[in-house]
């Protein structure tokens, strides 16, 4: 499982983290569920992922409709 | 007892529901979605897995599923979330104090309500009907009961969505009823916004139920219940997207659980053996009860799963109850929260107070159903 490094990717909510994390583990990428807080909006949802470009995780994720902040 | 009361809620639950509830009681200790220990993740991970059943059985996608404490919360959220001022919202003769209730209460806002016109038995009535009333003039809403939990009859979806696409009406389908011994898939019948308890087909506990908007679907639902999120804390409003926007404050984890090993258990079993041995029950009802003297069956000719309506002539329905009762048989009698459906098959009949309904569910037995025809037989030949 992906440790607390790497990158962070914010999706919103803990549904669409748990989305983003089905949709990555199909595609043999762990990842961890984490949070980080905002000064302007508050707390938001996303996920840790390490040992991929974070372009790739990205493209992945925009292609299974999931929504990056 | 032979509980056939399964319309109210089912009962017994399978054992997974059994198992996974209890499991979630002691197990799932923390609150989703709102702290980052591996706790809370496993809780919302449970939670996220929940919205896939459900949204595998009704065909939409998991992040459309939004969880509330039953169908009445559900069809509140919706209808006074997306109906404004001077909208017209149609509905049925069908309707559960759940639809009318908050229609009623809309009408007081200016908002247009009409009625099908609806019959028993009859699908082209409601069509005919709904045809007419678009040709006249703008219907922005439709609120349909997909069974009828006083007749079962299923009402034509299908065959109402299509000209609900065609004249661009949103269709609200109430499926508590249905949901669990009947296919309703979203995407193939066309429906933008189901809702659904999750204590009577589903197999979940009382305290249940949920929403499911379509996939693709862009509807602006305006929150009714608004307070914590778990995210965005310093913003005034609700966050945009689903199901968070509709889910304020904390969530009821040993509910959704069990509606998570209910439709686990719909999907292992097969919703369409479901229907069928309910169907096979109440035939089996239906053909004792049809011929017992002193016995009206309401709903014989309804092409239906598990609901068989009836009367002693002799007795109001509220002490017909009270002998079945005392024959150790558990069903409900009155007017069952849908009193139009009721003002259909009363009219003409003096002193109509309601009427006893049985509702087999997929645990009752061929046996249980000789017995209930036995106890009818003697309470009429008594009176």
């Amino acid at each position: 499982m992906a440790g607390k490094d790497g990158f962070f990717i914010e999706l919103g909510s803990i549904t669409q983290a748990h989305k983003a994390q089905k949709i990555l583990e199909k595609n043999g990428i762990s990842s961890n569920v984490g949070k980080l807080p905002s000064q302007s909006r508050g707390c938001s949802y996303g996920i840790y992922v390490s040992g991929r470009k974070k372009e790739e995780v990205a493209l992945l994720l925009r292609a299974s409709s999931v929504k990056i902040l | 007892m032979i509980y056939m009361d399964n319309s109210v809620t089912s009962f017994p639950k399978p054992c997974e529901v059994v198992k996974e509830t209890k499991k979630a009681i002691s197990r799932y200790f923390a609150n989703p979605g709102r702290s980052t220990f591996k706790g809370a993740v496993k809780v919302s991970e449970a939670i996220y897995e929940a919205r896939e059943n459900l949204a595998l059985l009704v065909g939409t996608l998991p992040e459309n599923i939004i969880f509330t404490y039953n169908a009445t919360y559900a069809l509140n959220m919706v209808l006074q979330g997306i109906i404004k001022e001077k909208m017209t919202v149609m509905t049925d003769r069908f309707a559960h104090n759940s639809v009318l209730r908050p229609l009623y209460a809309l009408q007081k806002k200016k908002v247009n309500v009409k009625f099908l016109d609806t019959h028993p038995l009859y699908d082209s009535v409601m069509i005919s009907s709904f045809e007419k009333a678009v040709e006249k003039g703008k219907v922005d809403v439709l609120v349909l009961t997909h069974t009828s939990n006083v007749t079962g009859k299923h009402t034509p979806i299908k065959r109402l969505s299509a000209i609900c696409k065609k004249h661009g009406v949103l269709l609200v389908v109430d499926a508590s009823q249905g949901l669990g011994s009947c296919d309703i898939d979203m995407r193939k019948l066309g429906i933008d916004i189901l809702i659904s308890s999750g204590h009577k087909g589903l197999y979940g506990i009382m305290g249940t139920g949920f929403i499911a908007v379509g996939e693709g679907r862009k509807i602006e639902i305006e929150p009714l219940i608004t307070g914590g999120s778990g995210i965005f804390s310093h913003l005034k409003t609700m966050p945009d997207a689903l199901p968070e926007r509709l889910e304020a404050g904390t969530l009821g984890v040993p509910g959704i659980i069990s509606m998570k090993a209910g439709a686990e258990f719909l999907m292992r079993v097969g919703v369409e053996d479901i229907g069928h041995k309910e169907r096979l029950l109440r035939t089996r009802l239906i053909d004792g009860l049809s011929g017992i003297s002193g016995v009206s069956v309401y709903n014989a000719d309804v092409n239906t799963n598990s609901i068989v309506l009836f009367n002693f002539d002799r007795l109001s329905s509220a002490i017909g109850a009270e002998r079945m009762e005392k024959e150790g048989i558990a069903l409900r009698a009155g007017f069952h929260c849908a009193p139009l459906i009721h003002s259909v098959i009363g009219k003409g009949k003096r002193d109509y107070d309601g009427a006893l309904r049985l509702s087999v569910g997929f645990f009752n037995t061929g046996r249980e159903c000789e017995r209930v025809i036995r106890a009818v037989s003697r309470i009429a030949k008594e009176v």
